[in-house]
C-alpha cells in the first residue's frame, strides 16, 4: 500500500522531473509511431496500388497460346479457387500528342507502357474500375461509360474509326492532353519471324505503324510510376494494332484466396500442365518443337510462367521491407534514448531521496518495497509517456500532410517529394495491433531503465543512508 | 521482586570501520540489556560510537561479532526481511533531525510505520484512529494535515515521537531526540519522551544531555566502545 502512496507523492512532489522523463517517452513513441505509420502506408500503397493495377496470379505462356483457350483451361483446372480471369496483353512503345510540338512546353515522346484488356474482364481481376473512377470530387467522371471504358460514343468520330485509349494522370499531364483530344502511337511490327519450318529468326524487318488514338479518360491508381506510364486500349485494338507475337501476353486471374491461394493454384498447374499446353493451342497449331524434345524432363515454368503480382516487384517489396526492418531498428533507439530519460530522472531522485531511503528502511520497509517505489515512479512515467505518445503519434499520422506542409513552410524544403516516392499524397497506414506493441516495448524499456536506480535504493545501506548529508 | 521481562539484550558487539589503512574499532564488547518498562540513557563523548550502537541495537546495521536478541528472538540470525520486519513492528526510533518525509503531512508521516507493516488492509481504520490519538496526545491534533516544512523543530520531533509509537513497538531509540531544539522545546519534548516511554515498552535514549540523561531509570556512558554504568542521581533499574 505504501509503495504506490509513496510513489504518488514523489511524482506530485517532482512533477517537472516526472513531466521531463515522460516527455522524452512520448516524444520517441510519436517519432516510432509517425516512422513506422509512413513506412507501413508506403508499403501498403505501394503493393495496393501494384496489386491493384496487376492481379493475384499471372499465367504468362511462353509459347504461342490461344488465351480464350488458355482461359478455359484454367477454369478447368483450378474449379472455385478462381474468382475471374481477364486476357492482357502488355508492350512498350513511344506516345506522343497529336499536332505539333511546343519543344519549349514539353518533350515530344513519352515512353509508355501499352496495356491491352478486355475493359469488362479487367474489371473484376484487379482495381481497374475503381482506378478509372478515383475522383469523386469531380463531376466530370474522368472515363465516360465505366461498363465500357473504351469504347468512342461520339458517333462521327465512331464513323471515322477512331479507337480510344485510357492514359494514367501523369503521363496524361505530361503530354498535355485532355479527354477528347487526341494521341499518336507508335508500333514497330516484324514483317517476318517464321522461317520455312515455322521456327523463330532473328528479326530483321520491321514496318513501323503509327496511329491516333482518342483519349477517352484517365487512370489514376495513385502510383506514379504506374501512372507516368501508362496506356490502356481494349485487347482487340491491341491485338490489331500491335504484333500479339512479340508482345506479353498473360492470362490475370482473381483467386478466391488472394493471400495463400497462389502456391496450390500453382502446384495444381504444375501437376498436370502439359494438357494446358495441349488445350491453349490455337487449332491446327503443332506442339512447339522443344517441347516435344524436353517433354519428359520438362517442367511448368518450361511453358508458362506462373506468378504472383508481387513477383514482378520482388526486388522493390524486399528492399521496403528490408528498409523496413533498419527504420524500425533506428526508431526503436530512439525510443531507448527516451526511455534512458527515466533512467536519468529516477537516478536524480533517488540520489535526492537517501535520507528518505533510510527512514522508510529504519521503519521497516523491505529492499523491495522501496526499489518498487522507483519502479512505480518510473512505470508511471513510462505509462504518461506512452499514452500522450500514442495519442500524439495518431493524431501526429492524422494530420500528416499538414505538419509536412508547415514543415516545408519553416524550413524550405520539402521532406516528401511526390516525384521520388510516386505518391502525391504522405501514405501512411495504422496498425493498432503494432502501436499496442511499440507502447508495451516503451514500457518495458521504461522499467527497465527505472529498475536499476530502483535497485541502487533499495540496497542502499539504511544506516549510511539515514546520516546522509 | 518479580522477573523482569528482557525485552532486548546485547552481547559482545563489536564494530569496527576501515578508515583508510587504519581500522578504527568503534565498539569493543558492548553489551547491553533492556527490560520492558525501563529507560536507559547512554551518553558518551562525540565519536564515541553512540551512533554506531543504535544502528545495531537497531538492527541497522550488523555488527563484526557479537549477538543481538529482541524478544527473545537473535536478530542477527535473521534473514533482511525478517530484520525489517522486526524493526518495523518491535522497534521505534526517534532521531535528532527529526527524519520525516517531506511529501507526506504530519499525520501521513505518523500513520507510515503502519502502513509499511503487515495487515495494514485489515487495521486501516484502527490505525488512523491511532494516528489521530497520538497525534492528540503529543498536542499536534490541529497539525496534522501540515508538511513537517510548515511545523517547528518541536512539532516535528512530536511528530517523530508520534510515529515512533504508531506500532506499539517494544523498544524506542531515540537518539540525540532534544539535540537539535532550544532549551525551552527541548525540555517539553524530554518530558514527553519520559512519558511515553514510561508505559509498557523499554527506552533507550542516546544523549549528549547529562540532565536528561538523567531523568532516566538507568544511565550508561559509552567509553572506548564499552557501556559502563555512570553514576545518576535517580538511580533505577539493574546494571548494564
Amino acid at each position: 500500500m505504501y509503495v504506490p502512496f509513496l510513489s504518488l507523492r514523489f511524482i506530485q512532489r517532482h512533477w517537472l522531473m516526472t513531466l521531463i522523463g515522460s516527455f522524452f517517452v512520448g516524444a520517441s513513441l510519436v517519432v516510432l509511431i509517425v516512422v513506422m505509420a509512413v513506412m507501413d502506408g508506403f508499403q501498403f500503397k505501394l503493393k495496393e496500388t501494384y496489386a491493384g493495377s496487376s492481379a493475384d496470379m499471372i499465367v504468362t505462356p511462353r509459347f504461342k497460346a490461344d488465351l480464350s483457350k488458355l482461359d478455359v483451361a484454367l477454369r478447368e483446372r483450378l474449379g472455385e479457387r478462381l474468382v475471374a480471369t481477364a486476357p492482357h496483353y502488355q508492350t512498350i512503345t513511344m506516345v506522343r500528342r497529336e499536332g505539333l510540338v511546343d519543344p519549349a512546353l514539353m518533350e515530344e515522346f513519352q515512353v509508355a507502357q501499352v496495356f491491352g484488356v478486355d475493359g469488362a474482364a479487367e474489371q473484376r481481376v484487379n482495381r481497374f474500375r475503381e482506378y478509372l473512377h478515383r475522383a469523386p470530387d469531380r463531376i466530370d467522371p474522368m472515363v465516360e461509360d465505366l461498363d465500357e471504358p473504351f469504347k468512342v460514343h461520339d458517333p462521327e468520330l465512331a464513323a471515322f474509326g477512331f479507337e480510344g485509349v485510357i492514359l494514367g494522370a501523369d503521363l496524361q499531364r505530361e503530354l498535355h492532353v485532355v479527354r477528347g483530344q487526341r494521341i499518336k502511337l507508335f508500333a514497330l511490327v516484324p514483317r517476318s519471324r517464321k522461317d520455312e519450318k515455322g521456327t523463330n529468326v532473328q528479326l530483321q524487318d520491321f514496318e513501323l505503324r503509327q496511329r491516333l488514338f482518342l483519349v477517352l479518360g484517365t487512370y489514376k491508381s495513385g502510383n506514379s510510376e504506374i501512372d507516368s506510364r501508362s496506356v490502356f486500349m481494349s485487347d482487340k485494338t491491341f491485338t490489331t494494332f500491335f504484333d500479339a507475337g512479340t508482345s506479353r501476353r498473360s492470362i490475370r486471374a482473381k483467386l478466391a484466396d488472394p493471400d495463400d491461394g497462389f502456391q496450390e493454384c500453382h502446384d495444381l498447374l504444375e501437376d498436370d500442365w502439359f494438357s494446358l499446353v495441349e488445350k491453349s493451342l490455337p487449332a491446327g497449331q503443332p506442339l512447339p518443337p522443344w517441347l516435344v524434345d524436353e517433354r519428359p524432363d520438362a517442367e511448368l515454368i518450361r511453358a508458362f510462367h506462373v506468378h504472383p503480382w508481387w513477383e514482378q516487384y520482388l526486388n522493390l517489396v524486399r528492399a521496403i521491407e528490408s528498409e523496413k526492418a533498419m527504420i524500425l531498428v533506428i526508431a526503436f533507439l530512439i525510443v531507448i534514448a527516451g526511455t534512458s530519460s527515466i533512467f536519468a530522472a529516477q537516478w536524480l531522485l533517488v540520489s535526492d531521496k537517501v535520507r528518505e531511503i533510510g527512514i522508510l528502511r529504519a521503519l521497516g520497509a523491505h529492499v523491495g518495497g522501496v526499489a518498487s517505489i522507483f519502479v512505480m515512479n518510473g512505470f508511471l512515467m513510462g505509462l504518461v509517456g506512452s499514452a500522450a505518445g500514442t495519442g500524439l503519434g495518431l493524431v501526429a499520422v492524422r494530420y500528416i500532410d499538414t505538419i509536412h506542409d508547415a514543415i516545408r513552410w519553416v524550413t524550405g524544403r520539402d521532406p516528401f517529394n511526390p516525384e521520388i516516392y510516386l505518391f502525391t499524397k504522405i501514405p501512411t497506414r495504422v496498425d493498432m495491433t503494432q502501436i499496442g506493441q511499440f507502447a508495451v516495448a516503451a514500457l518495458i524499456c521504461t522499467l527497465i531503465a527505472a529498475a536499476i536506480p530502483a535497485i541502487r535504493a533499495g540496497f542502499m545501506d539504511p544506516a549510511k543512508a539515514l546520516h546522509h548529508e | 521482586m518479580s522477573k523482569r521481562e528482557v525485552v532486548l539484550e546485547a552481547r559482545g558487539l563489536k564494530r569496527s570501520f576501515q578508515m583508510g589503512r587504519v581500522a578504527i574499532d568503534v565498539l569493543q564488547g558492548l553489551d547491553l540489556t533492556l527490560y520492558r518498562g525501563e529507560r536507559v540513557s547512554i551518553v558518551g563523548s562525540s565519536g564515541s560510537g553512540k551512533t554506531t550502537m543504535i544502528n545495531m541495537l537497531g538492527l541497522l546495521d550488523k555488527p563484526d561479532s557479537g549477538s543481538v536478541a529482541l524478544a527473545g528472538e537473535d536478530a542477527l540470525a535473521a534473514s533482511s526481511r525478517r530484520r525489517s520486519d522486526m524493526r518495523n513492528a518491535s522497534i521505534g526510533f526517534i532521531f535528532q533531525f527529526y527524519h520525516l518525509v517531506n511529501e507526506l503531512d504530519a499525520f501521513e508521516n505518523v500513520l507510515l510505520p503502519a502502513m509499511i507493516g503487515k495487515g495494514w488492509g485489515a487495521r486501516r481504520t484502527e490505525m488512523r484512529e491511532r494516528a489521530r490519538h497520538l497525534l492528540d496526545r503529543v498536542g499536534l491534533a490541529d497539525r496534522m494535515d501540515h508538511r513537517p516544512q510548515e511545523l517547528s523543530g518541536g512539532e516535528r520531533q512530536r511528530v517523530a515521537v508520534a510515529r515512533a509509537l504508531i506500532n506499539e513497538p517494544e523498544v524506542l531509540f531515540c537518539d540525540e531526540p532534544t539535540g537539535n531544539l532550544d532549551p525551552r522545546t527541548s525540555g517539553g519534548v524530554q518530558d514527553l519522551l519520559l512519558d511515553l516511554g514510561n508505559e509498557d515498552r523499554a527506552m533507550l535514549l542516546v544523549t549528549h544531555d547529562e540532565r536528561f540523561a538523567a531523568r532516566c531509570d538507568r544511565m550508561c556512558r559509552l567509553i572506548e566502545g564499552r557501556l559502563e554504568p555512570a553514576s545518576k542521581p535517580a538511580a533505577a533499574g539493574g546494571a548494564a
